[in-house]
């Protein structure tokens, strides 16, 4: 619930504005005539001027009670909206402004004779990211109209959680925490994955016996499965440089990857690699997925002489054996150098880049297009760089969307890498 | 459409007030009632509203140049005042009207009540300067002028909101 008191700012109307220049043509026409015809034609508008109230002191107040405090994109909130008019007993019209990036606002409010009212607003999230609800904009009218003061009221602050991403196949880390999760690991245990068949021995459960093979060898054996582990993975976000957007593709990138693993069991943590050291621990579980979702939102360009380094994150920020995510558009060389030290650690390291423009060369240079080449030249050099000490780069192609990148990522990887969600 | 029609429902007032200064005013002044009524015409989409502006003063220029060559009945200065307000203030509705939605009968009523007192004291002043036309003594400046201060006074004295005596 948000509890806005607004100190209207008032100025004339244009109904006194009309109201005035009509009285004062013609009373000023009729005395510099000497008709009092003209003042008579005048008496109306003047009369109303000086009879009508003008607007006192008070705040208007504006209750808003939202139906949650976070949502996915696209997804509608129905605000419930209580005005107390105080001072504007001429009205007070709350409606959508000029459609926003954020938010789509349906609906008006409206109250009149001073009397408090009550209505819904509907709003429909656009786009994801921690927003202010509206703004609204809040038009009053003093008691005779004569008086309007106009300003926009926020209804509170909502988080827009990206949609959800489920991915049929994800890169998976050759090593697996000891962790209940539904990947196959190379240990045998109690999960479902077939990887052989061994000779019974004395306190096996009988359940588990391979009856084809038993009847073969004339002995009873039993079949064995793989245990099944949970993943550590580690999504980092470039926030070192923001070309065309790319911080809005990595943090919506990040999420999605995020959501695709929580939603497989696994661990996800984040890292912004910036100036300043931000860091979520590995989690699991729904509530983990809001608090990477909040942390990828706290996500800004870090514009600072400091260059990331992971000597300054603990240890439970990046677990031993994690599966680190970079999305970088990889035009920042500190970046290259985290990369490096990531695969130093002996981290599986994917780099998402989120770089999908050329740059753009000034129409009157004449070595613009060869600039351009060089440029591409020297990424494809950086693309091979880090492929050679283990990085893998998969671009982040103009027809991608979250899902898409997370399958196309799970292609590019070894095969030890890849594989499927039950 | 509908903000089309609710603009063409306000600027009935505008067209009668152009209809009537028509009426009255010399035919060299004609041009100021086509500036009028092409205001008036403009002011009915929501984004011209401005434009009532130039209606209101092409119908005090003509009326001004009619005044001034052979006079303008009282009755008719005050009938083009009452209509020119009524326009004003159907603009004014017509622009809340055409942001709110909701019901008609409470935006209509909710609105009256808010302009209500100073409507009638507008409303009275050209009563009163209808009465002094009909009265034998033959209009004049000051006694339009001190019936004008009068009835202002008379209705801010009148329609003081009282204190509650009860307590």
């Amino acid at each position: 619930m948000t509890d806005v008191s607004v100190q209207p700012r008032w100025r004339p109307s244009p109904l006194a504005g009309r109201l005035a220049t009509l009285g004062t043509l013609a009373a000023v026409a009729g005395l510099l005539l000497g008709r009092a015809e003209l003042v008579v034609l005048a008496v109306p508008a003047l009369a109303f001027l000086a009879v009508g109230r003008r607007a006192g002191a008070g705040e208007i107040g504006v209750r808003a009670t939202l139906p949650a405090e976070r949502c996915l994109e696209g997804d509608v909130l129905d605000a419930a909206i209580a005005v107390d008019p105080g001072p504007a007993r001429g009205g007070v019209l709350l409606e959508a402004p000029a459609p926003s990036q954020a938010w789509t606002v349906a609906g008006t409010l409206l109250s009149l004779g001073g009397q408090q009212c009550t209505g819904v607003l509907r709003l429909t999230a656009r786009r994801w990211g921690r927003h202010e609800v509206g703004p609204v904009q809040m038009t009053a009218w003093g008691p005779s109209r004569l008086d309007v003061a106009t300003t926009d009221v926020s209804l509170g602050r909502v988080g827009v959680q990206p949609p959800v991403a489920w991915a049929r196949r994800l890169p998976i880390p050759p090593r697996l925490v000891q962790r209940v999760g539904l990947h196959a690991g190379r240990t045998p245990g109690a999960g479902l994955e077939f990887v052989g068949v061994r000779q019974y021995e004395p306190g096996d459960v009988v359940r588990r016996v391979h009856w084809p093979a038993t009847a073969r060898r004339g002995r009873l054996h039993l079949t064995r499965h793989a245990a099944e582990h949970a993943a550590d993975v580690v999504v980092a976000v470039d926030a070192t440089t923001d070309v065309a957007g790319t911080l809005e593709w990595s943090a919506r990138g990040a999420a999605a990857v995020a959501q695709a693993y929580l939603a497989a069991g696994d661990r996800v943590g984040v890292v912004a690699l910036g100036g300043l050291v931000r860091w979520l621990p590995p989690g699991a579980g729904r509530r983990q997925l809001y608090r990477v979702v909040e942390t990828v939102l706290d996500v800004r360009l870090d514009e600072s002489y400091v260059g990331p380094d992971l000597a300054r994150l603990p240890r439970i920020a990046l677990p031993p054996g994690a599966l680190v995510v970079v999305f970088s558009p990889l035009l920042d060389p500190s970046v290259s150098e985290v990369l490096r030290d990531l695969r130093e650690r002996g981290h599986p390291t994917v780099v998402v880049d989120v770089l999908r423009v050329d740059p753009q060369p000034p129409p009157a240079a004449r070595a613009g297009p060869e600039a351009v080449r060089l440029w591409r030249l020297e990424r494809d050099a950086l693309r091979y760089e880090l492929g050679s000490i283990g990085v893998t780069v998969v671009p982040w192609g103009d027809d991608d969307d979250a899902l898409g990148l997370i399958d196309r990522v799970a292609t590019r990887l070894h095969p030890r890498l890849t594989g499927a969600v039950r | 459409m509908r903000a089309l029609g609710i603009g063409t429902l306000a600027a009935l007032p505008g067209g009668a007030t152009v209809v009537l200064a028509a009426v009255v005013v010399p035919a060299d002044a004609r041009l100021w009632i086509w500036v009028a009524a092409a205001g008036v015409l403009a002011a009915v989409h929501r984004g011209l509203r401005w434009a009532s502006t130039v209606a209101v003063v092409g119908v005090l220029v003509a009326v001004t140049l009619r005044a001034g060559v052979a006079g303008l009945p009282l009755p008719v200065a005050a009938g083009l005042g009452g209509l020119l307000l009524a326009y004003l203030l159907a603009l004014d509705l017509a622009e809340l009207a055409e942001r709110a939605s909701g019901s008609w009968r409470v935006l209509v009523s909710g609105w009256a009540a808010a302009v209500a007192v100073p409507v009638a004291a507008g409303l009275s002043a050209c009563a009163l300067a209808v009465v002094a036309a009909a009265a034998p003594l033959p209009p004049s400046l000051p006694l339009a002028l001190a019936g004008s201060v009068a009835l202002v006074a008379l209705s801010v004295l009148a329609l003081r909101p009282r204190r509650n005596t009860d307590q």
